[in-house]
């Protein structure tokens, strides 16, 4: 498989919390570091399509870039895995050569408290925030997802440790990681903070500053590369929420009996379930990978918090997942640290935490977006 | 009509995020202050829906009505806040939020009120109240009833 274009190069910040500097300047970090990952001059980018932030003609601007391609979207990071699939359609249509992808954040202030305005959009946040009566973060979709879904199977309510603590002994290897060197014990988690009840401190994804930039590039012979093996879309309907499964009873959702999808990325990627070696689940809260292993058919819907519980996704596991440590323990960055981590791992360049000789890679992000990746041909 | 003032107790509302008023939403507020919770009604495929829209999603019908739903409300899931997300909440927490199947159609996020002093339990049925903020907002809650059997 050729794949549809690759990804040439991938930069990203120093994640840190309260780090008081300016999306602009993790911008440009993030920017040289892909540049020069891809070997290209700025002066080489020819389109551009940017993640919320600064507005895409000030990236250009304040970066001396003569872009003739832009798009922007809105800040959330459900629009991140639909702008590289985009990316890779804008060079397969000849719109440009190398398009950059880019994202930054100032992670404490953005979503949730005071300076979160995503309620008082029309028709409410995009999260079923409600502030006047006090749902006033995206967290809490997510919490009551998970309570539905201890209740529709009769889970165990604290299984989702078994997403934290994995991810966690992932992040402690990691050197990008903001909580590099802190894994966390199950006990440890027991006894974490409970925010939104049932979600607790290590469940969220962290509010740390950075930025990351991918460059997506024409040409399937990029010797550093990693191809864009095949895409699907983010799916939009009463029956997706933010934070859950289509048929869970949550939202706006008619139907409470799931019912297994098709998944055209894997015949679009010449892949299958089977050949995929890492897997990178959009992770704000922990519940999110638990529903996502299940609507990608990875266990059968109920049962993907027994096959975590099993030790399965860690690093003596049988399949890898967000082996960066994820939004909840390497940075939270909007599923854009998946994406790098994905680039790196295919080219064998994470230390401690690498999984072996992977071959091929699969983001998932919200709304059954999804991306398969291939390394080096 | 429900007469009944229900304690606001630490839930004071600043207006800052009093709910937006537009034309579409406006009757559902309008009843609300009269303790009244109706939604909205196609009069094309006979359904409720929601959320509060200019067309039926089911049937993109649009003679719309507004209708008292029929049957007991029932909870959909629940969480509780400990964190204050906004200053006028350091005195609430911690609190009670529902997701509440309301009627067919019909499934709402509420606030729980007032706070349940034990877990509520996924499927239990809730009653109707309301919460009067000002002369001109009343906001629907529901109060957890305790499962048959319990205390």
């Amino acid at each position: 498989m050729e794949g549809l274009a690759v990804i040439s190069g991938v930069g990203d910040s120093t994640y840190a919390f309260h780090s008081g500097r300016t999306p602009v300047d993790h911008m440009s970090e993030a920017l040289g570091e892909a540049l020069e990952d891809a070997g290209l001059e700025p002066g080489e980018i020819d389109g551009m399509i940017v993640e919320g932030g600064l507005d895409y003609d000030l990236v250009a601007t304040n970066f001396g870039l003569n872009v003739r391609y832009s798009l922007q979207t809105w800040s959330h990071g459900r629009f991140t895995g639909p702008i590289i699939a985009t990316a890779a359609a804008v060079v397969q249509a000849g719109l440009a050569n190398n398009v950059l992808c880019i994202h930054a954040r100032s992670g404490v202030s953005q979503f949730g408290g005071p300076n979160d305005r995503e309620a008082f959009r029309e028709g409410g946040g995009p999260h079923g925030e409600l502030s006047h009566y006090g749902i006033t973060a995206p967290a809490s979709g997510a919490a009551l997802a998970w309570r539905r879904y201890v209740a529709m199977y009769d889970a165990d309510p604290d299984a989702l440790r078994h997403v934290a603590v994995p991810q966690r002994g992932y992040a402690a290897l990691n050197p990008n990681a903001v909580l590099k060197g802190k894994p966390l014990s199950e006990a440890e988690y027991l006894k974490d903070r409970l925010i939104i009840e049932p979600l607790r401190r290590a469940d969220f994804a962290l509010p740390n500053d950075g930025s990351v930039a991918i460059i997506v590039s024409a040409g399937r012979e990029v010797p550093h590369g990693t191809r864009i093996l095949g895409t699907q879309g983010l799916k939009a309907s009463r029956q997706e929420v933010a934070f859950g499964n289509p048929d869970m009873g949550l939202g706006y959702q008619d139907s409470t009996t799931p019912v297994p999808e098709e998944h055209p990325v894997f015949a679009r990627s010449g892949t299958a379930r089977g050949k995929i070696d890492l897997v990178c689940i959009y992770d704000s809260f922990s519940p999110q990978v638990v529903f996502e292993l299940e609507r990608f058919g990875y266990c059968p819907y109920g049962t993907a918090w027994k096959w975590l519980a099993e030790g399965r996704p860690g690093q003596n596991g049988t399949l890898p997942v967000n082996s960066s440590g994820g939004h909840i323990a390497e940075a939270g960055l909007s599923g854009w640290n998946h994406l790098v981590e994905i680039h790196r791992q295919l080219h064998g360049k994470c230390g401690e935490r690498q999984v072996p000789s992977p071959k091929f890679a699969q983001y998932i992000g919200p709304g059954a977006c999804s991306i398969i990746f291939g390394g080096a041909n | 009509m429900n007469v009944m003032q229900l304690d606001a107790g630490s839930f004071r509302l600043p207006e800052s995020v009093f709910p937006r008023l537009t034309a579409d939403n406006r009757p559902y507020w309008d009843a609300a202050r009269e303790h009244r919770l109706v939604v909205p009604f196609c009069d094309t495929c006979k359904r409720n829906f929601y959320p509060i829209g200019p067309r039926c999603p089911y049937c993109f019908g649009d003679k719309i009505s507004w209708k008292a739903p029929a049957g007991r409300p029932t909870l959909a899931s629940w969480i509780r806040f400990h964190k204050p997300y906004f200053e006028w909440l350091k005195d609430v927490v911690p609190y009670v939020a529902g997701l509440v199947d309301v009627c067919p159609g019909v499934r709402m996020p509420v606030l729980l009120w007032p706070t349940p002093e034990a877990d509520p339990t996924v499927g239990q049925e809730l009653a109707l109240e309301f919460l009067d903020v000002t002369d001109s907002l009343s906001l629907p809650v529901y109060r957890a009833i305790p499962p048959k059997g319990a205390e």
